[in-house]
């Protein structure tokens, strides 16, 4: 349904050209949700944001396409489209809705009054809420009224970042079991912008591993946990408590990002790897295929 | 080493109104050496309870003993310049907050020294928690805003350490790191906390990391204790109704489990 092809993305800026986003791809099928799973900085939310069509007017698409049902997504960019086929999620919830409107009124826009109860409810949120302000909500529950918002518009795709981060488990819960029902039901598609492996482990079918713009890693979920091949994937595991049992076996992943505004080896991970050896910086990258949708973009896989 | 008994926090809402009880009849210990995890949701009252043991908060009622002296009845401002207020030290949620804009990292951490522990010439001391924290001497000139959120963290941390302290309040040091920074960190905790023999108050809302540090907990709702006890009874059976619906919600443990186990299957679906 939704195809992201080679994406690159750079801006340009005071110290030069940051390249965020380097010949990323990516497909999500109707019905399927798909983890987009790195640490702070590894170019998820920018690519969330070329997908939902509201890319800062800074960045410039060096490369590559994004397509929707086979047609050039350019259509997403034309605010007028009455009923686009997709909603999302931001991580700044309060900055997302409008401060003038209760949200009561704010969800009938999208979803019409009858089902603005029934919407709050799916949120965990008490009906009688319909008649605050943004302002005098808690951060967690404006995140929860973005996500009624975007799922009231019933979307074919969901891109959603960070949309659980900071909310509390209970919640959390509720609203990824939501999505999945939302999935099943209607064929909802979803992108889960998210940095915690573990909850993009639990909840997606296919999750796609980022480091420093590139992607590493994808694979079915269940591979990721028992047979990851990319380095970083390996080392991201160490470092979420959901994988180790004592607090000791923790490690945390050497090195930092690198800094996109350089000149930077094929293979960004290549400098805080221990497999890397000279090729891993200039000779084209390959991609192995494991498995038909398990792919690792490395020259030296674990086995 | 600490006890507290009956801990409860009340806000006045008005003249006329009744007050709201944020916290209620909290009571737990802590021995030296042992990490015990204050759980619940937001708003559940953890955070009250931690700045009433590290006394930046007045407590409304209950006693806070703190080897055998009761300094829950000691208001903040005297507490100052109480001989127990070195020994127990606050590490904040956001380092970033924390920390005087204006004060280099070897500042934050020599202004402890030279406050409580009166030393003039705090450089090697200051050098020694650095190392203790794992942060490069480098980078002790910088000031907070020229630091990572994780480099941030472990000033915050060093800061707590350096007047000697036998009692740590943590209170969610790592909810605002990215989780390899994260694992940095509470490696970190759990190996001071073992060579130094400190005690900590452990205040999150992540099971995983319960798991991890704690061997004892408290589960908080609504200002009131709902469950306490060791950790490793509570993630196997948990006795209240609450605490169980906490660990459903959280299925990722499931995946603990199997690891565990040995399966290389994850509980798929879940």
């Amino acid at each position: 349904m939704l195809q992201v092809k080679d994406l690159s993305i750079a801006f340009e800026g005071k110290g030069g050209i940051a390249r965020v986003l380097d010949r990323v791809s990516l497909e999500i099928a109707p019905g399927e949700i798909v983890g987009l799973v790195g640490e702070s900085g590894s170019g998820k939310s920018v690519l969330s944001y070329a997908i939902s069509g509201v890319l800062d007017p800074a960045a410039v698409v060096v490369g590559g396409v994004i397509e929707w049902r086979g047609r050039p997504a350019e259509f997403l960019r034309e605010r007028r489209v009455p009923k686009l086929p997709i909603a999302q999620v931001f991580q700044s919830p309060r900055t997302s809705l409008n401060p003038t409107r209760t949200i009561g009124r704010q969800l009938a826009d999208v979803a019409g009054a009858a089902r603005v109860a029934s919407l709050l409810r799916s949120v965990r949120l008490a009906e009688a809420r319909a008649s605050a302000y943004p302002a005098e909500l808690s951060g967690g529950q404006c995140q929860r009224v973005s996500i009624a918002l975007a799922l009231g518009r019933e979307p074919e795709l969901l891109v959603a970042d960070e949309p659980t981060t900071g909310l509390d488990v209970l919640t959390e819960a509720a609203i990824l079991d939501l999505i999945a029902d939302l999935a099943r039901q209607r064929g909802m598609a979803t992108l889960l912008v998210t940095h915690d492996l573990a909850l993009a482990v639990a909840r997606c079918s296919r999750i796609v591993v980022m480091h420093a713009g590139q992607v590493v890693e994808s694979a079915q979920a269940r591979a990721i946990v028992s047979g990851a091949r990319h380095p970083y994937t390996a080392a991201l595991r160490t470092c979420v408590p959901q994988f180790s049992a004592t607090a000791a076996m923790l490690s945390a992943i050497p090195g930092q990002l690198p800094d996109l505004t350089t000149a930077l080896p094929v293979c960004r991970f290549a400098a805080r790897c221990e497999r890397h050896c000279d090729d891993c910086d200039s000779a084209p990258l390959p991609v192995v295929r494991i498995d038909h949708d398990h792919l690792v973009h490395c020259r030296h896989p674990l086995c | 080493m600490l006890k507290v008994d009956g801990l409860a926090k009340a806000y006045r809402t008005g003249w006329f109104t009744k007050p709201f009880v944020a916290v209620h009849d909290v009571s737990f210990e802590i021995a030296p050496g042992e990490c015990l995890a204050l759980i619940g949701e937001s708003g559940s009252g953890k955070t009250t309870v931690a700045r009433m043991i590290s006394r930046l908060l007045k407590s409304s009622a209950g006693r806070i003993l703190f080897d055998d002296e009761d300094i829950g009845s000691i208001s903040p401002r005297a507490f100052i310049r109480n001989p127990a207020r070195r020994l127990i030290q606050h590490v904040f949620q956001d380092a970033g907050e924390a920390l005087t804009p204006h004060l280099t990292a070897f500042d934050a951490i020599a202004d402890p020294l030279r406050r409580l522990k009166h030393l003039r010439d705090p450089r090697g001391r200051v050098l020694e928690l650095a190392e203790a924290v794992l942060l490069p001497a480098d980078l002790l000139a910088r000031y907070p805003h020229q630091l990572s959120g994780g480099q941030r963290a472990r000033v915050g941390i060093a800061r707590a350490l350096a007047p000697e302290p036998l009692l740590l309040v943590l209170d969610e040091p790592t909810a605002s790191l990215d989780v390899s920074v994260q694992a940095g960190i509470l490696k970190l905790l759990d190996e001071l906390r073992m060579r130094l023999k400190l005690g900590f108050l452990f205040v999150t809302h992540d099971l995983e990391v319960v798991r991890l540090m704690s061997s004892r907990l408290v589960l908080m709702q609504e200002g009131k204790v709902v469950e306490a006890g060791s950790t490793t009874e509570f993630l196997c059976a948990p006795k209240s109704p609450y605490g169980r619906m906490l660990l459903r919600a959280a299925p990722r443990l499931t995946l603990v489990s199997d690891k565990a186990n040995e399966h290389s299957e994850p509980a798929a679906g879940v």
